[in-house]
C-alpha cells in the first residue's frame, strides 16, 4: 500500500512557527502530540466528516481521536450542525443569555441524574471551579490526585516543576496511586481535616501505561471515606463522559459524586463544558463569582442539546461499546497472528494501545508511524475514542491497514520477531 | 541546595568535565594533555568533591573515591570559592602538591589554564574563525549541556523534582553520526557519560551539527526542530518530558 507524503503540512508548518508558539502547541501538535516520527504525521486539515478526516494534502485518514473526544456523533453531523445553524440565526454571544440555556441545564441534569448545572468552555474551566467550590464549601485546602491524572492546564493542576508553575502552586497538592484504598485511608488521616476534595476520572485512563478499571468496590470505598471525611468527591469526566454511560460515569461505575465535570462529548465539538453537582453544594457553586465572556454563549447550547438527544436516540455507548469491542478484538487478533504482544487496556470506547514487546516503546511507535502514513490515525501515548459515524466498514477497513503496518513494524525488527 | 552550589557541580563536571572530550577532539589539546599523568582532587566544602584525571592524552572528571591517588589535591572553603576559581576570579587552596600546582596551573600560561581557557572561548564562541572550530565548538556545548543536565538533576530543588520522575534507565543524546552522550538514572541520580548506550529507553536526536548549534545557542527553538523533523524524540517520552524539564535550568548554571 502507498505511503503518505505531507508537503503542505510541512509548508504551513512552516509558515506556522513563525507566528504561532511551537506552530501547532499543545495537544494537537507534534509534540505534546507524541507524533512519533514527525514525519509519519500531518500537521493541519484541511475537512472531516463522520470519523474521516483529510488533510492539508488530500491524504485520507479514519480517525480514532474524534478530536481528542468531542467529536461524539461525528464530524459535522448534519443534526446537531442544524440546530447550531438555527440558533446562530437567532442570536449567540448575547447581552442576556438564550433562554435555551435553561433547556440545555434542564436536559442535561435530567441525564446525568444530577441538580444543577454550571455552564463555561474547556474542561480546565469545569475543574477549576469544582476545585474552588470544593475549598469553599469545605473551607480546607488540600486536594487529593491520583497519579497519572490530568485535569487540565491550570497552575494547580501541575508539578512544581512545570515552566510557569511556582511550588507554591503546588503545596497542597496530594497524590495517591489509582485503586489503592490503602494510600488513600493513609493520606486522609494524615491530613485529617485539611483535605477539600478528592478528584479522579472514573478509571485510570493516563498515558504511557496501560488503563486501569476501578476494582470491585474501589468506588464506593472512595465514596464512603469522603462522605466520613466530609471531602468533596469530583468526577472529572472530561474525557469520559457520555462515551460508557449517558448518565455520568459514577452512575456508570456505581457511585454517586458530588461534582461531576463534562466537556468533550457534550456538544460534538461545540465549545462548551459543564460542572454539574448536588443539591447541598449549590449555593456554595453560587456565591463565587466565576465567569468568562462566552461561557453563555447559545449556539453551543443548541448544538449540545441536539447532541445529546441523539446520543439518547442512538444508544450510544452501547453502540460504542460494540464498535469499540470489534476493533479492538480485531487489532488482537492481528497482533497475536503475527506474533506481537500488544496490550488493549481501558474501555473498548476510549481503547489504549501498548506494544510491550520492549520496554522503550520504540516498536509501538513504529507501529503507530505506520498505521498513519497508510491512512488509520492513531496516537502513541493516548486513550483513542469511536464515535457514532464509526461503522463496521470503516473498522474492517482500519484492521486491514493495522495488520499490513504491524507486518512492516515486524519484518524491520527480525532481532524481536524470528 | 542552593544555585551556588549547584554551579559548583556543573563547573565541575560540566565546565571542567568537558576537558574529556575537548582532548579527545582536539590535537592541539592532545599535544599539551599527554605530556602530564596527573590526578587532581578538587575539595569544596558543602560542594562536590571531584578528581580530574590525566593519563596518557586522556583527561576525566569523576567523583573522589577517597582511594585514588592524588598528585594535587585542591581545597575551597565553599562553592562560592571554587566557582570563584572557575571563573579565573579566586585561587583554591592546596593541600597536596604545592609544585605541581604552581607548574601545571600556578600562572596563565601553565598548561591546565590554556587548556581550560582555550576550552571556554571556544565554548563560547571565541575567535571561530574556521568549519572545523565551529564544529567543535558546537559538540563541546554538546557535552557540556549533557554532563549539566545530570548535575542539575541531582543537585537543583526544582531539577530535581523532575530527575525523580525519571525512571530508571539509558536516556541517549546524540547529534546524528557526530556526538553521542548517555544519561543514565540509576539509584535515584543521574550519570552522563560521552557514550552511546548500547538499548536507550529514551532517544534525543539532532539531526545534524548545525540544529544542535542553533538549538544550544538559542537561535530556534526545541519545538520548531520537532516538527520539522530537525529533532527528534522517541521511545519512553516521560524520561524525556522530565529530562526537559532539567535542561530547560541548564542556561542558568551553564552561561
Amino acid at each position: 500500500m502507498k505511503t503518505y507524503s505531507y508537503n503542505k503540512s510541512l509548508e504551513l508548518m512552516e509558515r506556522a512557527s513563525k507566528v504561532i508558539p511551537s506552530g501547532v502547541y499543545g495537544h494537537l501538535g507534534p509534540a505534546e502530540g507524541c507524533m512519533i516520527p514527525t514525519s509519519a504525521f500531518p500537521f493541519f486539515l484541511s475537512r472531516a466528516k463522520g470519523s474521516l478526516m483529510w488533510d492539508a494534502d488530500g491524504n485520507r485518514f479514519i480517525d480514532y481521536m474524534c478530536g481528542y473526544g468531542p467529536n461524539v456523533t461525528g464530524y459535522c453531523d448534519e443534526d446537531v450542525d442544524a440546530a447550531a445553524q438555527a440558533q446562530m440565526k437567532l442570536g449567540n454571544c448575547t447581552t442576556l443569555p438564550s433562554y435555551i440555556m435553561v433547556d440545555f441545564a434542564e436536559l442535561l441534569t435530567r441525564t446525568v441524574k444530577k441538580d444543577w448545572a454550571f455552564f463555561a468552555k474547556n474542561g480546565g474551566d469545569v475543574t477549576s471551579f469544582a476545585i474552588m467550590i470544593a475549598r469553599y464549601y469545605t473551607g480546607k485546602k488540600k486536594i487529593i490526585f491520583v497519579n497519572n491524572y490530568y485535569h487540565g492546564v491550570a497552575p494547580w493542576t501541575q508539578k512544581a516543576d512545570s515552566p510557569g508553575t511556582l511550588k507554591t502552586d503546588c503545596m497542597h497538592s496530594i497524590y495517591v496511586d489509582w485503586n489503592n484504598l490503602d494510600q488513600l485511608k493513609k493520606v486522609i488521616a494524615e491530613n485529617k481535616d485539611d483535605i477539600a476534595c478528592f478528584i479522579s476520572t472514573p478509571y485510570m485512563h493516563g498515558n504511557f501505561t496501560d488503563n486501569q478499571l476501578p476494582a470491585p468496590g474501589y468506588w464506593q470505598a472512595v465514596r464512603k471515606l469522603c462522605t466520613d471525611n466530609n471531602i468533596v468527591l469530583i468526577c472529572d469526566d472530561i474525557r469520559a463522559g457520555f462515551r460508557l454511560s449517558l448518565e455520568g460515569s459514577d452512575n456508570y461505575y456505581g457511585f454517586e459524586a458530588d461534582l461531576i465535570c463534562f466537556c468533550k462529548a457534550i456538544a460534538n465539538g461545540y465549545n462548551v463544558s459543564a460542572l454539574c453537582g448536588k443539591n447541598f453544594i449549590k449555593d456554595a457553586a453560587g456565591a463565587i463569582m466565576y465567569t468568562g465572556s462566552y461561557w453563555m454563549s447559545a449556539v453551543p447550547f443548541a448544538a449540545g442539546i441536539a447532541n445529546i438527544n441523539k446520543l439518547i436516540q442512538n444508544k450510544a455507548p452501547e453502540y460504542f461499546r460494540k464498535i469499540g469491542t470489534m476493533l479492538t478484538d480485531g487489532l488482537a487478533k492481528i497482533a497475536k497472528d503475527r506474533g506481537v504482544k500488544l496490550s488493549i487496556s481501558g474501555e473498548p470506547a476510549m481503547f489504549y494501545l501498548m506494544i510491550k514487546d520492549d520496554d522503550s516503546l520504540l516498536l509501538h511507535q513504529e507501529w503507530i508511524a505506520e498505521c498513519v502514513k497508510r491512512g488509520v490515525f492513531l496516537t502513541n501515548h493516548h486513550n483513542h475514542f469511536v464515535n457514532l459515524a464509526l461503522t463496521p466498514e470503516l473498522v474492517n477497513e482500519t484492521l486491514s491497514i493495522c495488520d499490513e503496518a504491524m507486518a512492516v513494524m515486524v519484518k524491520n525488527h527480525p532481532e524481536v520477531y524470528r | 541546595m542552593s544555585a551556588v552550589r549547584v554551579k559548583a557541580f556543573v563547573n565541575l563536571y560540566a565546565a571542567i568535565g568537558t576537558l574529556e572530550k575537548y582532548i579527545e577532539l582536539d590535537p592541539e589539546a592532545k599535544n599539551i594533555a599527554e605530556k602530564h599523568n596527573l590526578v587532581i582532587r578538587f575539595q569544596v566544602k558543602d560542594g562536590p568533591d571531584g578528581v580530574l584525571v590525566f593519563k596518557d592524552g586522556t583527561a576525566k572528571v569523576t567523583p573522589f573515591d577517597g582511594k585514588i591517588r592524588t598528585d594535587i589535591h585542591l581545597y575551597c572553603a565553599g562553592p562560592e570559592k571554587f566557582n570563584a576559581v572557575v571563573d579565573g576570579k579566586g585561587m583554591p587552596i592546596p593541600l597536596k602538591g604545592l609544585m605541581k600546582t604552581l607548574s601545571f596551573m600556578g600562572k596563565p600560561e601553565s598548561p591546565f589554564n590554556i587548556l581550560s581557557g582555550r576550552m571556554g572561548d571556544i565554548m563560547r564562541g571565541k575567535n571561530i574563525d574556521t568549519p572545523e572550530k565551529k564544529k567543535l565548538s558546537t559538540l563541546l556545548a554538546f557535552y557540556a549541556m549533557a554532563a549539566a543536565i545530570a548535575q542539575i538533576g541531582n543537585e537543583d530543588e526544582i531539577g530535581s523534582l523532575a530527575m525523580k520522575r525519571i525512571p530508571e534507565g539509558d536516556i541517549l543524546l546524540e547529534i546524528k553520526d557526530a556526538a553521542y552522550a548517555t544519561i543514565t538514572k540509576k539509584d535515584g541520580k543521574l550519570i552522563c557519560r560521552f557514550a552511546r548506550c548500547e538499548k536507550p529507553k529514551a532517544i534525543m536526536s539532532f539531526n545534524s551539527i548545525e540544529v544542535a548549534g542553533d538549538l544550544i545557542n538559542g537561535k530556534i527553538g526545541a519545538m520548531d526542530c520537532l516538527s520539522k523533523g530537525m529533532l527528534e524524540m522517541k521511545g519512553f517520552i516521560p524520561m524525556l518530558d522530565n529530562l526537559n524539564k532539567v535542561l530547560n535550568l541548564v542556561p542558568r548554571y551553564l552561561a
